[in-house]
């Protein structure tokens, strides 16, 4: 089990009560202009929440993207499409919904309890350590393996006690982008300009426009 | 804060915006909803990369290719979804005003027409 | 000397008749024609002759073995051929001698009917099923020809078709004996379902004699056949078709209603007679058969049609027949049927001569035709001897047998049976000579004519039939037939069936030959010697000259007391009814069987309540249903689509809901 400060673990929760606070005042609040406010809010919160959680660059990503981006275009719908009552639903709809949302929530939690999580504990063969950290393995005979022809095998050995967390992400992030996930980069950047382009479609006058309401949906 | 405790609070969020997907009438509500929905998915992911074993390991630079993708490739899912989500909540806003344009409303009880 | 081919020929000629005359005569020459006569005749006479040789054929050598020929053998397994022994052989020469001397008859008596050709028509049909009947070796053969003979039976009782009352009267006597003959298949399929060679007679009896047949298995299957039989014989309950079928010629009557069809129901029994033997229901048929003797004799003591007098003095005759085959008495019970088929042949005809003299058939309006028609009187008043049992007619020698083998059996059946037996002969005796006096005594008391005028007069319905009287004898074609039958009703009961050696003919030849000769239904001892089965049987009765004695005594008494009443005028008939009101109405009206029968149970009982009920079933329940079911479907239906209500929202919860599902499956159940 990882050991966590406590500074770390109260700043978690209180961050999180915060943004789920939030996030209930976005889905019960009558007032469209204010759940936008509060949406804003949460975004940041989880924003916040990724730094708690070593992920720093997708902390400013979502930082730019959420609150920088989205919010931006929530309130400009909102103040574009002039609503007047954005109420809920009648109260049998939103029983339903509620215990929906309660059986997700359940469920998830659920399954989140009951999952053997692979821990330190688990990694006893000296192979695999020395394969996260070294790149090579030094055989009992003297011999160097490659990382690449690494068998699992299952020996004692000293575990290594670390308590460290990552200290630095973004590069080793940068170096995923470009060399592992680099198909994935440019489909992204390419799905960016169908939207784009499809946004622009949407938007256009329905005089001029023969077409018909053909969205590109990604999701 | 354990693993558990950060897919708890994913959860929550994700059935937080679950509720107001199903219980809201406006349609721009529901669309801010899904963003939440969204982010309690990105959360789970970013927390996944957090604990596992290998992130434990790594004490300041991160060496090997396995390594590294152990335990980075959350992030590198968390990048992508929001970039997704980006460009879909575009796309929903420029339906919407598509729909306030031909109707001139945007409740969604008022989009049934596969009514059926 | 008879081939299997020649005795087909005996069934064959009549069908051939019926063809010719049906097909050809009718359609070719018109339906008036001198031709058709003489073809049934030909073709009656041809049957007879072969009828003839083969009782000469099974009298020296026994009877002829013949093969089963196949007709279906898939699953069901039907099989039909001939069966000639000692039974067919008297009942061929009866059925076809009888046929031949009535088709004589006929020709002279149909003279000028408008459907002279259709006549001979159905008298062929009807003669080939019946000779069908009385050779068919196979139990389902049986009973097709059993069906033939009621068909034909149907046809000739409403063979004047214009009358309303003939019509009726024929479907009467068709679906009473039908209803008889429900009970016949039943015992039919029972049988079959026992085991389907059965339905073979010979292999039948063999199985009864190994013991292959349980007793409850006989009762059920006899009580079928009885059922048919008393259909058939117009045996009480299903007795009251028979005077009403009198609406047809009377030649058919003579025929049908004297010597054939009627005693049809008497072969059958006679036919099945080891299995009534196994069985329980003698006494049942015993009792039956002398009930009805009595029963339809009482309604013979006041009736007004002369017709319906001979009827009912055949149904009490019939009655004799089953009483008699009911106490085991096979022998006396055959050769009742025998003698009878002669007497009652020449009364019927005779009646017919009687109508064409005077114009009616109602007795009131007769009297002193003794003068006019002396050959018809003779001859009626011999078959009346014959019937009332005179010594030494041929009635009297088969009555009495039938008489004194109740009184030797003894019991409590032997005893009532010859008690009823007894007050049946007494009555016969009177009811016969009643009408002889009323018809052929006395002053003439108008005739047809007369009677027209009378219920013109008192608004009755018109008497129907009713035609000019002419005096004086009927035409040969008529008398001959009449006369042949009265000296047979003479002699042929002694010199058949002697008690003594007489020449050339054995002692009780007849009875001989229907029972120690027929080894199949009376199978012999061990040894081969003694034939004990067959002499219960009756094949040598003795002279029980006791019963003989009282049973003289009583015809004289009947015939004395029908001359003091009618003839003296001593007693007035009159007088007599008004003084037994109610009990004279109930023998009129035939105890209201009738009125039971169509009102009661038909018109009430299965219209009304039956048949009404159904239609209220069918037209609420089953019509509705089909109603019910589509609106269900369609509600059902409308319902499901209520899921779909095009809202967004909703899908997403289903989808959801779907999703969590999985989990909580994946959760629960690995």
């Amino acid at each position: 089990m990882m050991e966590v400060s406590t500074l770390t673990t109260v700043a978690f929760w209180v961050v999180s009560a915060v943004m789920l606070a939030l996030s209930l005042i976005v889905v019960t609040q009558k007032d469209v202009f204010r759940a936008a406010i509060a949406l804003a809010g949460t975004f940041l919160m989880v924003g916040v929440l990724y730094f708690i959680l070593s992920a720093e660059f997708v902390g400013v990503v979502q930082i730019l993207v959420y609150v920088g981006a989205i919010s931006v275009l929530m309130a400009f719908a909102v103040m574009f499409i002039q609503d007047i009552a954005s109420g809920s639903r009648p109260s049998q709809g939103r029983a339903v919904a509620l215990i929906v949302a309660v059986l997700i929530f359940a469920s998830l939690s659920f399954t989140a309890q009951n999952t053997k999580w692979s821990s330190m504990d688990d990694i006893t063969n000296p192979l695999a350590s020395a394969a996260m950290t070294k790149g090579y393995i030094e055989l009992s005979d003297g011999e160097v393996i490659g990382i690449d022809a690494l068998p699992m095998v299952d020996e004692g050995v000293a575990v290594y006690e670390n308590s460290g967390v990552l200290v630095d992400s973004t590069g080793g992030l940068g170096v995923l982008l470009v060399r592992e996930y680099i198909l994935a980069f440019q489909i992204i950047g390419l799905l960016l300009v169908a939207a784009l382009i499809g946004g622009l479609l949407l938007m256009r006058n329905p005089q001029s426009s023969s077409e018909t309401k053909t969205g590109d949906t990604s999701a | 804060m354990t693993i558990e405790n950060v897919l708890m609070v994913s959860g929550a969020l994700f059935a937080i915006g679950a509720y107001g997907v199903v219980s809201r009438r406006s349609l721009v509500t529901v669309i801010m909803s899904l963003e939440l929905m969204f982010n309690g998915v990105i959360i789970a992911a970013v927390a996944f990369s957090r604990f596992t074993p290998a992130a434990e390991l790594l004490n300041g630079d991160p060496l090997t290719a396995e390594a590294i993708r152990s335990a980075l490739t959350g992030h590198a899912f968390a990048i992508f979804v929001t970039a997704v989500a980006a460009g879909e909540a575009a796309l929903a806003f420029a339906l919407v005003f598509a729909m306030y344009r031909s109707s001139e409303s945007v409740e969604i009880t008022d989009a049934a027409e596969m009514k059926n | 000397m008879i081939t299997e081919g020649l005795a087909w020929l005996i069934v064959a000629f009549p069908i051939a008749a019926m063809l010719v005359n049906g097909v050809v005569v009718r359609v070719v020459l018109g339906p008036n024609v001198r031709y058709s006569g003489h073809i049934t005749i030909a073709a009656i006479s041809g049957s007879f002759i072969f009828s003839l040789m083969t009782l000469g054929t099974v009298m020296t050598d026994g009877p002829i073995h013949l093969e089963s020929h196949e007709w279906i053998a898939a699953g069901l397994n039907l099989q039909f051929g001939l069966l000639i022994d000692q039974l067919t052989t008297i009942m061929l020469v009866v059925v076809s001698g009888v046929s031949l001397l009535v088709q004589i008859y006929g020709q002279a008596y149909m003279h000028g009917d408008k459907s002279y050709t259709r006549y001979f028509t159905y008298m062929a049909l009807f003669t080939a099923s019946m000779l069908g009947l009385v050779l068919s070796r196979n139990l389902i053969q049986v009973f097709v020809f059993w069906e033939l003979v009621g068909v034909s039976s149907y046809l000739l009782i409403g063979f004047w078709m214009d009358r309303p009352s003939a019509a009726a009267a024929a479907k009467k006597a068709f679906l009473m004996t039908r209803f008889g003959d429900f009970g016949f298949l039943l015992g039919i399929l029972y049988l079959y379902s026992q085991d389907s060679t059965y339905m073979d007679i010979p292999t039948l009896y063999t199985a009864i004699g190994s013991g292959a047949i349980v007793a409850s298995v006989a009762t059920w299957v006899s009580l079928g056949l009885l059922a048919g039989a008393i259909g058939k014989s117009a045996q009480f309950p299903l007795h009251n078709w028979l005077p009403d079928a009198m609406e047809g010629p009377t030649s058919v009557s003579a025929l049908i209603h004297s010597a054939t069809m009627v005693t049809a129901g008497v072969f059958l029994v006679a036919r099945f007679f080891p299995l009534f033997q196994h069985s329980n229901v003698m006494d049942l048929v015993a009792l039956i058969g002398a009930f009805t003797a009595v029963f339809a004799a009482t309604m013979g003591l006041v009736a007004n049609d002369i017709k319906r007098v001979l009827a009912y003095s055949t149904v009490s005759q019939l009655g004799y027949m089953m009483l008699a085959l009911g106490i085991g008495a096979y022998a006396p019970a055959i050769f009742h049927l025998f003698t009878h088929a002669f007497f009652k042949a020449a009364l019927f005809l005779g009646a017919g001569s009687v109508h064409h003299a005077s114009g009616t058939f109602n007795m009131k309006y007769m009297g002193g035709l003794k003068v006019h028609m002396p050959r018809t009187y003779w001859g009626m008043v011999i078959a009346s001897l014959s019937l009332a049992g005179l010594f030494p007619l041929s009635g009297f020698w088969s009555k009495d047998e039938i008489l004194a083998h109740a009184a030797k059996s003894g019991g409590t059946t032997g005893n009532i049976v010859l008690l009823l037996g007894l007050i049946a002969a007494l009555m016969t005796a009177f009811y016969m000579f009643r009408a002889i006096f009323l018809t052929f005594h006395g002053e003439w008391k108008g005739g047809g004519e007369k009677e027209e005028h009378d219920a013109e007069e008192n608004g009755l319905p018109k008497p129907v039939g009713n035609s000019h009287s002419h005096f004086g004898e009927s035409p040969w074609l008529m008398v001959a037939p009449i006369m042949l039958l009265a000296v047979l009703a003479i002699g042929i009961g002694f010199f058949s069936n002697p008690v003594v050696d007489v020449a050339v003919i054995d002692k009780h030849a007849f009875s001989h030959y229907i029972t120690v000769e027929n080894h199949e239904v009376f199978p012999p001892d061990g040894e081969g010697h003694g034939h004990k089965a067959a002499y219960e049987a009756g094949a040598a009765p003795k002279f029980n000259f006791l019963v003989a004695g009282i049973s003289t005594v009583l015809a004289f008494t009947g015939i004395g007391l029908a001359y003091l009443i009618y003839i003296k005028g001593s007693i007035s008939p009159e007088k007599m009814g008004t003084r037994f009101q109610p009990l004279y109405k109930m023998m009129f009206r035939k105890y209201y069987f009738d009125e039971l029968y169509e009102n009661v149970i038909v018109r009430r009982g299965f219209y009304k309540y039956i048949a009404e009920a159904f239609r209220w079933i069918d037209e609420h329940w089953i019509d509705n249903a089909n109603v019910h079911i589509s609106n269900w479907v369609s509600r059902i239906g409308k319902s499901g689509a209520l899921v779909q209500n095009g809202q967004t929202q909703t899908y997403a919860i289903a989808m959801v809901v779907g999703v969590i599902a999985v989990i909580a499956a994946f959760i629960l159940w690995g």
